[in-house]
């Protein structure tokens, strides 16, 4: 085919015009109509059928579209057109790999082709070809020099690539072009320093990065992020002074941001986390009480002692901290304060305490650690029941838990939180149908709570009553529809708990179901990032961009997905392993030969 | 009790029982009263509201008051208070006064209604007591009937009848709306 085939006369070059401004758009039978007026005169022009097919797959005609795609590529192999379209087709398909081979097909041939390049590149992101990705991005800021977004996407290849030292630069060498910065991009601006200094914390040229900062002050408009920086890297640098003062102001900002603790604790020579000796936890309990004058009513301020320190320190804290708990019947105390049961002497002491004060309080209405005359309200000691009742759960005495929890529920029985412990330990205690009739009771007093429904299902599926599960969710999804609704609502502790349900049961087809549904949604999310690669530039939100990007590299790691492959694994060995029907018909036998092949271990991979 | 202990009133809000909570207000009944109630009972109170409610303390349930309103050929109608309890760990911190007189008060504002009657055991000598701190005059009951069974166990009852304009509200039962 020669290329001056495929030359349309100038009526006929504007009609195709407007084809691409239809599926732009997404005009899409206007488009058909005007490409079938072409094609009836020049039935064989390439990127008109390319066009064509590009709109039919817009309108879901998606085997035509290829047929129309591939026929005009046929007649026109020369055309960047036809070949975009196919990457166009092939991205819409989720073919990333193919696409870009397209892509690739059609820079041969134009190569400057701005838009061809700008795609390329998103594919590239997203496969994390980085190489290709940085390679593409030069061409596109060499191409287009006065497009902000090519300096700040180079900068962004380079970073990614761990090219730290060309990232800054590029991102200085663009700040040298600016003549200014207009209002109406300050912020824009002050994200694009912000992430300057991110890339140099992140090379190690920590004083660079403070250096940064600094200069930025009156130009960045996150001063709290700044500010955080700034803490971090003083740290680093070892200018602890330096870094305490910040955290200082932090908290001043926010005294119940563990972070700012944190930071505040390092920057007085503790590392949290590990052992402290006895002076630093003198250093640490007079920063604290120091902490506690400026902030009486921050809960972390209270909190956080309670980590670091032992024996009658603790003891006189721990008191005081959990008498307002009691007192205004927060029902998260126990969840609050399980982390320090890595220590059991904190455990005793917490356990004699708890013990005193529900044996003292029935008599005396009095707390034994409080002082003065002052007497509690009745539901302080069922909040202390309530939270020995967990105590004992958690050191895994289920029969004095149980004690505790039933007594409990015998002084107050509408405070719903006790069913929902109650049925924790009997399932714990290894009687998960028992645990479930509890939390069903438990959620058939507040009809209208959502999360109630939700622990009542998971009760139920722990104990393989499948369809009591099925009916009790139901009542909060959709019309009733709630095999579709739940999955669109990628709702994964269902899919993962009912898949295990299922497995317990050997139903390992329906269990595969689940267990596909949840790695499908892993799928959508890893999918969901692609709109973020230009969205994100041009918001210039890159340092929550580039954490973006790594949290969907260590997607696949996440608890559930995790869950859900070692249940597809063991529903698809239960598959191999399940016994033939020996029911002699020729179909069990034709089963067996088709199934093996396809379930050996080789294939799941 | 030994030593007689100065108790605060407590802090009350009140909370409508509906179709989504009523299991609330079973509990509440069957942990208070010896005799067990149809779930015609429960469907009857439910319908005359605002005068069923409940008494949530923090943010739990711990009383309830249930009524029945009876119409008479007059066209005005009779409020039945049918029963009347706060858990016990509860009690003696004013919150069935609060309830009892809360419901007074909705009547007094009811145009319809005159009286409010009620059935007291009479072996229940405490409630005489308590009606009169919540400003009912209790010097004589309307009559006794043998064997009361309404939704209870057969018991000997004394009705009490209270007429809506005499009633004050007694001192320190104002329900704080939160």
């Amino acid at each position: 085919m020669m290329k001056g085939d495929q030359v349309l006369p100038s009526k006929e070059a504007n009609l195709f015009k407007q084809i691409v401004k239809f599926y732009e758009t997404k005009q899409y039978k206007k488009g058909i109509k005007a490409a079938d007026q072409i094609l009836k005169k020049f039935p064989d022009h390439g990127e008109t059928l390319a066009m064509k097919g590009l709109t039919l797959n817009c309108m879901e005609k998606k085997e035509e579209a290829y047929e129309y795609v591939l026929r005009g590529l046929k007649y026109d192999m020369k055309s960047h057109v036809c070949w975009h379209v196919y990457g166009l087709l092939y991205r819409s398909d989720r073919d990333y790999r193919q696409a870009i081979k397209c892509y690739r097909n059609a820079l041969r041939l134009d190569k400057d082709n701005l838009q061809i390049l700008r795609d390329l590149s998103l594919l590239q992101i997203q496969m994390r070809d980085l190489s290709g990705f940085a390679e593409t991005r030069q061409q596109l800021l060499m191409l287009k020099p006065n497009n902000r977004n090519n300096w700040i996407a180079f900068a962004i290849a380079q970073h990614l690539h761990s090219s730290y030292d060309l990232a800054g630069k590029i991102l200085m060498a663009y700040e040298g072009t600016l003549e200014g910065v207009p209002v109406s991009e300050r912020y824009e601006h002050g994200e694009m320093l912000l992430y300057k200094a991110m890339i140099q914390e992140e090379s190690g040229a920590l004083n660079s990065a403070l250096e940064s900062l600094d200069k930025g002050s009156d130009q960045i408009i996150d001063v709290l992020a700044a500010k955080e920086a700034r803490g971090r890297l003083l740290q680093q640098t070892g200018n602890l002074t330096g870094a305490e003062a910040v955290y200082r102001e932090l908290l001043e900002m926010n005294p119940d941001n563990y972070n700012y603790h944190t930071g505040l604790q390092s920057s007085l020579g503790t590392d949290p986390g590990s052992e402290i000796t006895p002076d630093q936890r003198a250093t640490l309990q007079a920063a604290y009480e120091d902490l506690f004058e400026k902030y009486p009513k921050s809960t972390g301020v209270k909190r956080i002692p309670l980590n670091f320190l032992e024996g009658d320190h603790f003891k006189a804290a721990v008191q005081s901290y959990v008498t307002r708990f009691l007192q205004k019947g927060i029902p998260s105390l126990f969840s609050d304060l399980s982390s320090l049961y890595v220590s059991t002497a904190k455990a005793d002491i917490l356990e004699k305490m708890f013990e005193e004060a529900v044996s003292s309080l029935p008599s005396s209405d009095k707390l034994p650690w409080c002082q003065g005359e002052t007497l509690e309200e009745p539901a302080v000691y069922v909040w202390a029941l309530f939270y020995l009742a967990q105590h004992y759960n958690h050191r895994g005495a289920s029969t004095k838990a149980l004690e505790k929890i039933d007594a409990a529920i015998a002084h107050t029985p509408t405070i719903i939180d006790f069913y929902l412990v109650k049925a924790r330990i009997l399932n714990e205690a290894g009687d998960p149908k028992a645990a479930a009739i509890v939390a069903d009771e438990g959620r058939s007093m507040d009809l209208a709570d959502r999360y109630l429904n939700s622990e009542a299902t998971k009760w139920w599926l722990q104990a393989d009553q499948v369809e009591s599960a099925q009916d009790t969710i139901a009542l909060f999804t959709k019309d009733g529809d709630q095999g579709n609704n739940l999955h669109d609502m990628q709702c994964m502790w269902y899919e993962v708990e009912a898949g295990n349900s299922h497995l317990r049961c050997e139903r390992f087809g329906k269990a595969l179901k689940l267990f596909k549904a949840v790695a499908e949604h892993f799928a959508d999310i890893q999918e969901d990032q692609f709109d973020f690669h230009s969205y994100c530039l041009r918001k210039m939100t890159l340092r929550t961009y580039v954490k973006l990007l790594r949290m969907e590299e260590h997607l696949h790691g996440h608890r559930f997905y995790c869950m859900a492959a070692f249940g597809l694994v063991r529903a698809y060995i239960g598959i191999y392993d399940q016994p033939i029907a020996l029911e002699g018909s020729k179909s069990a036998v034709s089963a067996v030969s088709q199934r093996r092949p396809s379930a050996t271990p080789g294939s799941l991979l | 009790m030994a030593v007689e202990k100065k108790l605060s009133p407590l802090a009350i809000s009140l909370l409508q029982p509906s179709d989504k909570n009523v299991n609330v207000l079973k509990k509440i009944h069957s942990q208070i009263f010896s005799s067990s109630y149809q779930e015609k009972f429960f469907t009857d109170s439910l319908e005359c509201l605002p005068f069923t409610s409940m008494a949530l303390y923090s943010d739990f349930a711990v009383a309830a008051i249930c009524c029945r309103l009876e119409k008479l050929p007059s066209g005005k109608s009779t409020l039945y208070i049918s029963t009347l309890g706060v858990l016990s760990p509860y009690r003696g911190r004013g919150i069935g006064k609060k309830l009892l007189a809360n419901v007074m008060k909705l009547a007094k504002e009811d145009q319809k209604i005159d009286e409010v009657y009620f059935h007291v055991p009479v072996n229940n000598a405490e409630a005489t007591g308590f009606l009169k701190s919540c400003g009912f005059a209790v010097e004589g009951h309307r009559e006794t009937i043998q064997g009361y069974t309404d939704n209870c166990d057969p018991v000997d009852c004394h009705v009490y009848v209270q007429s809506v304009s005499d009633w004050v509200a007694p001192e320190g039962v104002e329900i704080e709306e939160i």
